[in-house]
């Protein structure tokens, strides 16, 4: 009887879109706030993002969320545009920004050389994690890793899990070298970019991970039909959001508490998080981490 | 009872599986639905969330694989994102492909279901396989239990029989086998003890019962044996004293005499000592009779024994050896001194028989005096001699002694 209510609970979890991992349900009622007074000296917030989409559109998509935080803060809220993932990481150990949203690699990354302190966890698609794909073009003769030899290939970022880590070790799993297997590779610098580069035939074949193709599908209009994926890599936590070390805690627990009191199931959280794609934030939790610390070391080490 | 606890383990483990089995086929035909779904909507990203995340979440559990496969066996999805792309070719996969209804089947200690994940149409089909590791390991637990319980149940049984029998049968027998050996040996009034429970308590009390009657009867039969013993001894004294006593005197008869003449002799032969005899007879018997008839003749000659005896030395032997006529054997004795006793007897008659007048005319007797060897080799002899000298006293007058002189 038990196991049966266990598996209703468990069916239950599997067909709602509500985020499944690590997150205590059903969430605590927030408690009314104190109001927040800026610390002294305290006169604005620097957000940055990497470069997944042109200028405007990144602060178009981020317009709602600035603004609410601007609000909350009782601050200005600036957003800076870094050029990659690790110069994002670069720039918050400078001081030259306080908040950073990075992949769940860079994040591993940057722990190695420089102080922060990670917030919250993205979630999106009803998943804290995200699978990653191989994906060549509906129609390309490719359909297995090994036909991938003599083919231009095409990564994310240097510091993407899905987009990069976990596609060199897939690689090397299956005694493929990526230095000899393709012809060329290059990073292209987000996930659509991968996409569109397929799309359009510039490459023949890239990693990106799982929610690229319906986020293809919204900005886009590209039908995920027309692509093919031809291997999955596992899944890794999503972006998260990470403050400079240095910065007042009360300012970093006040962003904490923030972005776990935005969820899509409200109206007001869904105003902020749709334009992200996001469903909601998980408190940070390294050990959600290990997987991408593991691969990496594996990478490294060859 | 053993048996009972493996049949209950095995009744469990088909109870447990086919429990396991409608369980986990209505999570997986539930899990079917929402991969249809997103395999409609060609959203392979949901389908993967679903399937990473209900493995995820059963992780630890009896689910060891979900995968969710095309019409073609080509993975779709699986909780090892790695396999996407695989054909799955065993005979299991393609039958659940095949069917229209959940198909299961158990391979050693491994379960596999195959739903087909169906949203009006059929789109997917998923597989799964279960460890049955669990649900052995708490079947026996289970057997463990019962075996521990029917362990437990025949130790506690088998103590109450050991203190039962202990108690009723084997302590009783005891005390009634120590009864019983006791009884054996002799001790008839030996009792056994009271015995609980109706037989034993019969039996014990047949045991007294018996061992009373026997009790009595060898009581009986003691008394008895000591009674006719006592009466034989008696008899026997009584015939023996018929046999050498005269009847009329009370003194010994002629037989007696005779006995104890031979004894002495023999033993005079081995000691060297002689042995003297001694006939005596009353004088002039046959007048008393005459003249006071034979029952007086009877009574004088009971006085006469009586006097002769007291006469006599204890370890002397007097006889009565016919008639009027009395007969002593003086063992170890010398003729002189044979004189001198018969001298006493003679002297004792005259003075004492004849003090109150009883008799018609005086008493006396006359003895003849002989000594073996000096007067005869053998005993007949001696008695011969001693009969002379008696007839030689007769001759000079009677109430006088008269010692043989045949050697001398």
């Amino acid at each position: 009887m038990k196991a049966a209510i266990a598996a209703a609970v468990l069916l239950l979890a599997a067909c709602t879109t509500e985020p499944t991992q690590h997150l205590p349900a059903p969430r605590p009622a927030p408690p009314p706030a104190p109001q927040f007074v800026p610390p002294a000296g305290f006169t604005k917030l620097r957000l940055s993002l990497v470069p997944y989409a042109s200028a405007e559109e990144l602060k178009a998509a981020h317009g709602p969320l600035v603004a609410w935080l601007s609000m909350k803060l009782k601050v200005p809220v600036e957003l800076v545009i870094s050029e990659n993932y690790d110069d994002a990481a670069a720039k918050l150990q400078k001081g030259e920004v306080d908040l950073v949203e990075m992949s769940s690699y860079a994040y591993v990354r940057a722990q190695k050389w420089l102080k922060l302190r990670p917030l919250v966890t993205a979630i999106a698609d009803g998943s804290a994690t995200a699978g990653g794909y191989i994906i060549v073009r509906q129609d390309s003769p490719l359909r297995r890793l090994e036909d991938l030899k003599g083919s231009a290939f095409g990564f994310v970022d240097p510091a993407s899990a899905a987009g990069y880590l976990y596609p060199l070790k897939l690689l090397k799993d299956r005694g493929l070298d990526p230095k000899s297997l393709f012809a060329s590779t290059q990073f292209m610098g987000n996930h659509e970019n991968v996409l569109m580069a397929i799309y359009e035939g510039a490459i023949d074949a890239g990693a990106t991970y799982e929610g690229s193709l319906p986020a293809l599908r919204r900005s886009k209009k590209i039908d995920p039909l027309n692509f093919r994926i031809i291997a999955k890599t596992p899944r890794t936590p999503r972006d998260l959001y990470c403050v400079r070390a240095d910065l007042p805690p009360a300012i970093a627990e006040q962003l904490t508490t923030l972005f776990l009191g935005l969820s899509s199931r409200d109206r007001h959280g869904r105003e902020v998080l749709a334009p992200l794609s996001v469903n909601g934030f998980l408190p940070f939790d390294d050990r959600l981490y290990d997987g991408v610390r593991a691969a990496a070391a594996e990478v490294d080490a060859q | 009872m053993v048996s009972l606890a493996f049949l209950a383990a095995e009744q469990q483990r088909r109870d447990e599986q086919f429990d396991m089995r409608r369980r986990n086929t209505q999570v997986l035909e539930a899990i079917g639905v929402t991969a249809a779904v997103s395999v409609a909507q060609n959203d392979i990203a949901a389908l993967d969330t679903l399937v990473a995340h209900v493995f995820e979440r059963t992780r630890g559990g009896e689910l060891e694989k979900l995968t969710v496969v095309d019409g073609d066996g080509r993975v779709l999805a699986d909780d090892a994102p790695e396999r996407f792309g695989e054909i799955e070719t065993d005979a299991f996969a393609r039958s659940a492909i095949a069917a229209d209804e959940p198909v299961w089947k158990r391979e050693g200690n491994k379960l596999r279901i195959g739903v087909p994940a169906k949203s009006g149409l059929r789109w997917a089909t998923v597989l799964a396989q279960y460890s049955l590791d669990q649900v052995n390991a708490q079947v026996e637990r289970t057997r463990a239990q019962w075996l521990g319980f029917a362990l437990a149940l025949y130790a506690v049984v088998a103590m109450i029989l050991y203190l039962g029998i202990e108690r009723l049968v084997a302590r009783p027998l005891k005390a009634l086998q120590v009864a019983v050996r006791k009884m054996g040996e002799g001790s008839l009034n030996t009792r056994a003890p009271p015995l609980r429970g109706l037989e034993m308590r019969e039996l014990s009390e047949m045991m007294n019962k018996m061992a009373a009657t026997l009790q009595a009867e060898r009581d009986n039969l003691e008394k008895s044996v000591a009674d006719r013993t006592r009466e034989l001894q008696e008899a026997n004294a009584r015939l023996e004293r018929l046999a050498v006593t005269d009847g009329l005197t009370g003194v010994y008869n002629h037989r007696r005499f005779q006995e104890g003449l031979a004894a002495e002799l023999l033993r005079s032969t081995r000691t060297g000592r002689p042995v003297s005899v001694l006939m005596a007879d009353v004088d002039l018997f046959k007048k008393v009779n005459d003249a006071m008839g034979h029952p007086a003749g009877d009574e004088l000659l009971r006085r006469l024994a009586q006097v002769l005896n007291s006469a006599l030395r204890g370890t002397d032997l007097l006889a009565r050896y016919g008639g009027e006529e009395f007969a002593a054997l003086l063992p170890e004795t010398s003729k002189t001194v044979a004189g001198q006793v018969a001298e006493r007897m003679r002297a004792a008659v005259e003075a004492e028989l004849n003090v109150d007048g009883r008799w018609t005319q005086k008493i006396t007797i006359s003895v003849g005096v002989a000594t073996y060897p000096d007067d005869g080799k053998t005993g007949e002899q001696a008695l011969i001699a001693a009969d002379e000298a008696l007839y030689v006293a007769k001759h000079q007058g009677r109430n006088r002694v008269v010692i043989s002189r045949a050697v001398a």
